[in-house]
């Protein structure tokens, strides 16, 4: 049947209007024209960040050029500290030999009389330094032999302990023994492990860097 | 109904293609100014520590200074010809390999009596070695000298220290003892 009151552009665009698919196709349209306002949003903000950013690259650039220029006054100061701590692994290892004596002097009991004191070093590491190695010890071994008077031979514990105390943190009693004397006199042998880890402050030892207060 | 399932899937795929397009610009803007951010944080922490590093330099520079003249002063002195003295006659010079070092440390030795021989450095050591020995001083005085030489020369070790008492000296005595003393120096020289 013929539709004599509606014009073909008028059915066209009922069709548009009404029809599903189109309303489907109009609210993608919406949806996607709405979704606009975000993505401008978050794209102007993301480019007023990277503006932002960039600007900041640039001061951050200027403000390292001037310290690379304020480091040159330094340079030779660096150099020397650099040098300072190439040094230090080998004034770390010295054990400090007159602060050990010096200890033992100090915590050697009356009753007691030394006979001979040693104090070795060894495994050795090289450390590089300018023209070649040096060697450092990773252990000493102090060894102490004495005698105590007859009825004081339980004065060897507190005079091993004692002297413990005054050596630097880590070190051992390797050997403590009392052995077989005379009437008047009961030997002792000692034995310490002295691992120099660079403190040596219960030796009294003051460190290198402390300024001098004199 | 072909034209609308068309039309349909036609405004799909540029709604979706538009949206996925804007969303990897949007994805590749913002990862970019990330990394920009992650950059300026990197060079903003070298900065600081930098700035740290002059800081602490421009405290510190007397200090290194120095320290570094001390240290260094050591391994000045170990150049140049000898004048070491050895053995029990203190005008003879030392002649030998040893001869082109001057170590101040040794010369404390030997003014103190101890008798110095150099013995051979290792292969690549930068280091002048010595035994020493003695049988004149007493505990009260090798102590000091020890100590003294010690912190005269930051890189003087003593390889092996062994004092003992003569055996013809009793125990308990009241009597200045002098220990034998045996010492093994070892110091660090310059190139």
């Amino acid at each position: 049947m013929k539709n004599l009151f509606l014009s073909p552009e008028r059915i066209v665009l009922r069709s548009y209007q009404r029809e599903l698919v189109f309303r489907a196709v109009g609210l993608i349209v919406v949806v996607t024209g709405l979704l606009q306002l975000p993505i401008l949003f978050f794209a102007f903000t993301t480019w007023q960040n990277y503006q932002t950013l960039s600007d900041k690259k640039f001061q951050l650039a200027a403000a390292a050029n001037e310290l690379q220029t304020k480091l040159v006054a330094f340079k030779d100061t660096r150099q020397k500290l650099s040098q300072i701590q190439q040094w230090e692994p080998i004034i770390r290892g010295r054990l400090p030999c007159s602060a050990v004596l010096a200890a033992i002097e100090q915590t050697v009991p009356t009753d007691a009389v030394l006979e001979k004191i040693g104090i070795e070093s060894s495994r050795y590491q090289a450390l590089p330094v300018a023209g070649g190695t040096y060697r450092v010890p990773e252990f000493y071994t102090l060894s102490i032999q004495g005698s105590l008077k007859f009825g004081h031979a339980e004065e060897l514990e507190a005079f091993t302990n004692e002297l413990k105390k005054h050596l630097p943190t880590g070190s051992q009693v390797l050997r403590s023994k009392l052995l077989e004397g005379t009437e008047s006199l009961v030997p002792f042998h000692l034995v310490y492990s002295i691992m120099p880890a660079g403190n040596y402050s219960t030796l009294g030892v003051q460190r290198i860097a402390d300024p001098d207060r004199l | 109904m072909k034209f609308k399932a068309l039309f349909l899937f036609a405004a799909i795929s540029v709604s979706a293609g538009l949206l996925g397009l804007e969303l990897k610009l949007f994805v590749d803007g913002w990862t970019v100014a990330q990394s920009l951010d992650q950059e300026n944080k990197q060079q903003e922490i070298a900065q600081d520590h930098l700035e740290g590093e002059i800081e602490g330099l421009r405290v510190s520079k007397a200090r290194i200074e120095a320290l570094y003249t001390r240290l260094s002063d050591t391994m000045i002195a170990s150049r140049g010809t000898s004048s070491l003295h050895i053995n029990s006659t203190p005008t003879t010079p030392l002649t030998g390999d040893g001869s082109s070092f001057e170590a101040a440390g040794i010369t404390g030795f030997t003014q103190a009596g101890l008798i110095v021989q150099p013995v051979r450095v290792p292969n690549g050591e930068m280091s002048i070695i010595y035994e020493a020995g003695t049988a004149g001083l007493e505990f009260h005085r090798l102590v000091p000298l020890l100590a003294e030489q010690e912190n005269a020369d930051l890189f003087l070790y003593f390889d092996k220290v062994v004092l003992s008492r003569p055996p013809n000296i009793p125990p308990f005595t009241t009597e200045p003892t002098y220990l034998e003393t045996r010492l093994t120096i070892r110091m660090l020289t310059g190139k």
